[in-house]
C-alpha cells in the first residue's frame, strides 16, 4: 500500500508538472498574440466586418465590439466595455439582451479552448462547436427579443438615472 | 489583458501579453498541481467510483465515462483550471476531452459569471438555465457527431 501511494504521488506530480508546462507553452504565446492583435486594432477591424450582418439583426456596432472583445478576451472584458457604453447611452435594450445572452454561453473562446487542446481535445471540433452554439444563441436571442421585452419602447436607449462607475466582480 | 487602455507600441503590447501569460501560468500551476495529484490519489479509494455511479446514466447520455461527472460538477462553481486538471488526470480519449471541453466551455463558474451577466444588464438566472441546458445539449450532439 505504501509503495503504491509513493509511486502514485511521485508519478502524478511529474504528470501534473508536464500538464502545466504544456499549458504554459500554449497560453504565453497566445496572450502575446492577443495583446499585439489588440495593438494593431484587430478587434476594431472584426467589429467593422461583423457589424454589417449583425446590424440586420438589429444589433449596433457598439454592441458588436463588446461581443468580439468578450468572445476573444473574456467575459469580464466584454462586459466591461458593454457597461461603459451602456452608461454613455449608446446601447439599446436589445443590444444588452442579445450581447449578454451570447456572451453567457460563449466567451474567451481562444483561451478556454486551448487549455483543453493542450490536454488532448480537437481544435477544429471544439472551436467550431462553440462558434455554432454562439451563433445559434445570437439568432435565437435577436429573434425572441420582443417576446422577452416588456418595454413599450423596445429600441429606446438605456439611460441610467444616476451614472456611477460600476465595479466588476 | 486590459482592453480599455491602448498600448503605445507593439513591443509594449507584447510585453504586457507576456506578463499576462506568466501570471496565468502561475495561477494555473497553483490549481492544477494539487488537484491533479489529489484526483490520482482519490482514484485509489472507492470514493470516485461511488460518486460516478450516481450520475452514470446522465454521463452515458452525453457519451462520457462516469468519472468525468466530478470535473463537470466542480467546473460549475470554479474557474476552468480545476476541471482541466481533473480531466487531464483521468486520461480520457481525445473525443471525450473535446466533448467535456465543449460542455465546460459553455457552462462553468456559474455563480461568479451570473453576477457579471447581471451587471451587464442581462438576467443572471436565465443565463444559468441557458448555459446548463446548452452544455447538456451541446455535449449530446457533439458526442454523436464524433461517434
Amino acid at each position: 500500500m505504501e509503495q503504491i501511494l509513493v509511486t502514485t504521488l511521485s508519478q502524478s506530480l511529474i504528470d501534473a508538472l508536464g500538464a502545466v508546462a504544456k499549458l504554459a507553452l500554449i497560453l504565453i504565446p497566445l496572450m502575446v498574440v492577443v495583446e499585439v492583435m489588440r495593438h494593431y486594432g484587430v478587434f476594431q477591424l472584426l467589429t467593422t466586418i461583423l457589424s454589417y450582418p449583425l446590424r440586420r439583426l438589429g444589433i449596433s456596432g457598439t454592441a458588436t465590439f463588446s461581443l468580439i472583445v468578450g468572445l476573444i478576451v473574456g467575459l469580464t472584458y466584454g462586459s466591461g466595455t458593454l457597461i461603459q457604453n451602456r452608461r454613455n447611452g449608446q446601447l439599446s435594450r436589445k443590444d444588452v439582451f442579445v450581447t449578454s445572452n451570447v456572451l453567457a454561453v460563449c466567451h474567451s473562446i481562444i483561451e478556454d479552448s486551448l487549455i483543453f487542446i493542450a490536454i488532448g481535445a480537437s481544435l477544429t471540433w471544439l472551436v467550431s462547436a462553440k462558434l455554432v452554439v454562439g451563433v445559434i444563441v445570437l439568432l435565437l436571442a435577436s429573434a425572441s427579443y420582443r417576446y422577452f421585452s416588456n418595454s413599450s419602447e423596445p429600441d429606446a436607449k438605456i439611460q441610467l438615472e444616476n451614472p456611477k462607475p460600476e465595479e466588476l466582480p | 489583458m486590459s482592453v480599455q487602455r491602448a498600448a503605445s507600441s507593439p513591443l509594449l503590447a507584447a510585453q504586457r501579453g507576456l506578463l499576462a501569460g506568466l501570471r496565468t501560468t502561475g495561477e494555473l500551476a497553483r490549481v492544477i498541481i494539487p488537484v491533479y495529484v489529489a484526483v490520482r490519489l482519490l482514484s485509489l479509494t472507492p470514493l470516485i467510483d461511488w460518486l460516478s455511479g450516481q450520475v452514470a446514466p446522465i454521463m452515458a447520455f452525453m457519451g462520457l465515462p462516469e468519472e468525468v461527472a466530478i470535473a463537470l460538477v466542480v467546473g460549475q462553481v470554479s474557474n476552468m483550471y480545476t476541471p482541466v486538471a481533473i480531466v487531464a488526470a483521468l486520461g480520457l480519449s481525445p473525443e471525450e476531452i473535446t466533448v467535456v471541453g465543449l460542455a465546460l466551455g459553455i457552462s462553468h463558474n456559474l455563480l461568479v459569471e451570473a453576477a457579471v451577466i447581471g451587471k451587464m444588464g442581462g438576467s443572471a438566472a436565465a443565463s444559468v438555465l441557458l448555459r446548463l441546458s446548452l452544455a447538456l445539449l451541446g455535449a449530446i450532439v457533439l458526442s454523436r457527431l464524433l461517434g
